[in-house]
């Protein structure tokens, strides 16, 4: 499993949480695994490597950090720390670029 | 079906060319692929081939190739430039995509019935993927009836016409015209409304029943949504005499054209054949799938190639074509050259002729700036543009293009 592209900042959010990608975030995946953000709003633009993007899917489709992780670990073969620091950091600059809506 | 031999072309003895026509594929096989990571040992002039791809459209393949077969092979200064654009036009593509799917919902909430061609319905339909084509503006075509009413629902969205026209005129364009162009100017965003397939009605004119094409659109994925579009047997020819329009100086056209043959593998071909050849645009047909199997390696059925094999022009044309499509020395096809081309591609001598005077003495805007001439006496300019065409490029390239249409 590769590095996630986006550092943490401190952060707030829990595990068991549920993050939703903000309504005005569009993506696309490519076949390397990589991806694009984009914020409609601001007309900015984040690329997303491998990691990232399985993290942002597993948002998408309303999984908790958790089960983000969990995925995380049975993908790539790591132990559950790293995984859930990786989701951590991810989510954590995700949220500070308002591309998450407000935990629920 | 029968296995192409590419025809592999170099600039100069250089292999950045063939390096680039190899990278500009969605699909490889084991030989390809090979061949790309052997052309990546030679001397490769990395800023050269750069350029060479952003100058025909295609850096998204050329990084995608590269990155999947062999991004150790590649310096870190190039592969990171290739993925800066590539992630870049992405984003823009995405952002074209869901202005264009907002403007179709504006659009058909209004009761006008809109069809998306080229731009993000033919990256998707062709190329699998919105990231991998380029594209500036969004193309949408209505019915002529709709345009008025569609030109006031892109004012509504703050979009302006790239040329104001006086209101008395505006009928007569929509008349003899088959398209007009809007920018926003807070996104940069370019619509290009049509209401008929080529930008002029009487010129390169392409007779195709545009309401028999309404009842055969098909569906494409597109931005999460399903949207209709052109089928691939009209989209093959639209796109062919799109390339020929422009004499094919871009390779993104070529790979239009291959990409969309290898992704639509149950193609009627004896439709698409019988209905080129009904609208006398077999020649321009013909001449984009000679260019997409010569020089990426198109796969066409054997009856196609015979078709091909017989005619000898578009043999010739192709010749040219690929003879300048990478020369530096050559670059793109002069004035005098492109009319003789435009006279050419078509079966029918008499269809070229308004191609052939559209280019030679209809003025441009270079011509007004040239000789600024009040509206009364502006009918000079027909006479005006010649001259002075002759008098920037000379009388040899007349010479060398009517010898070659000899």
């Amino acid at each position: 499993m590769g590095r996630p592209l986006v550092r943490q900042e401190g952060s707030m959010v829990r595990l068991d949480q549920k993050m939703r990608p903000h309504p005005e975030v569009v993506d696309t995946e490519f076949e390397s695994g990589e991806g694009v953000l984009l914020h409609l709003e601001s007309k900015t633009y984040y690329s997303l490597n491998l990691t990232g993007m399985r993290i942002w899917r597993g948002l998408k489709q309303g999984l908790t950090l958790k089960e983000i992780s969990h995925n995380l670990q049975t993908e790539f073969e790591v132990d559950e720390e790293r995984a859930e620091s990786s989701v951590l950091t991810v989510v954590g600059e995700l949220s500070q670029q308002n591309l998450l809506q407000t935990p629920e | 079906m029968s296995k192409p031999c590419t025809k592999v072309l170099k600039t100069d003895g250089r292999p950045e060319a063939e390096l680039l026509l190899y990278a500009a594929r969605t699909c490889l096989d084991s030989e390809e692929t090979e061949r790309i990571r052997a052309l990546v040992r030679e001397d490769i002039d990395w800023t050269y081939l750069l350029r060479l791809a952003l100058s025909h459209g295609v850096m998204p393949l050329l990084y995608r190739s590269l990155n999947i077969h062999c991004p150790d092979a590649v310096p870190k200064g190039a592969l990171d430039q290739l993925q800066g654009h590539f992630f870049a036009n992405a984003a823009r593509n995405l952002f074209l995509t869901e202005e264009l799917l907002k403007f179709m919902d504006l659009l058909e909430a209004n009761g006008v019935p809109v069809i998306p061609y080229k731009g993000p319905a033919l990256a998707a339909s062709a190329y699998g993927n919105l990231a991998l084509r380029e594209f500036g503006d969004l193309d949408i075509l209505v019915h002529e009836r709709d345009v008025p009413r569609a030109k006031d629902l892109l004012i509504s969205r703050g979009y302006r016409p790239n040329v104001e026209l006086p209101s008395a005129k505006e009928a007569s364009y929509i008349q003899f015209r088959g398209a007009r162009g809007f920018s926003r100017g807070d996104s940069g965003v370019c619509i290009d409304l049509h209401w008929g397939v080529t930008l002029h009605k009487k010129s390169f004119s392409f007779p195709i029943d545009e309401e028999r094409l309404w009842e055969r659109l098909e569906p494409v994925s597109l931005g999460g949504r399903t949207v209709h579009s052109i089928p691939p047997e009209e989209l093959l020819q639209i796109l062919c005499v799109h390339g020929s329009r422009h004499c094919w100086e871009q390779l993104k056209w070529i790979c239009d054209i291959a990409e969309l043959v290898r992704a639509h593998q149950g193609l009627d071909w004896k439709r698409l054949m019988e209905e080129a050849r009904s609208l006398h645009n077999s020649r321009m047909l013909l001449l984009g799938l000679l260019l997409a199997r010569d020089l990426l390696g198109a796969i066409l059925p054997e009856e196609v190639l015979q078709t091909m094999r017989a005619d000898r022009v578009v043999k010739s044309l192709a010749a040219q074509i690929r003879e300048r499509i990478f020369a530096e020395a050559g670059g793109p096809l002069r004035v005098f050259e492109s009319s003789l081309f435009y006279l050419r591609i078509r079966e029918r001598l008499w269809d070229g002729v308004p191609d052939f005077l559209q280019m030679v003495i209809t003025p441009d805007g270079k011509d007004w700036e040239f000789l600024p001439l009040p509206e009364s006496i502006s009918f000079l300019y027909y006479l005006l543009r010649p001259i002075r065409l002759i008098g920037k490029y000379g009388v040899n390239p007349l010479r060398r293009s009517l010898r070659r249409a000899a």
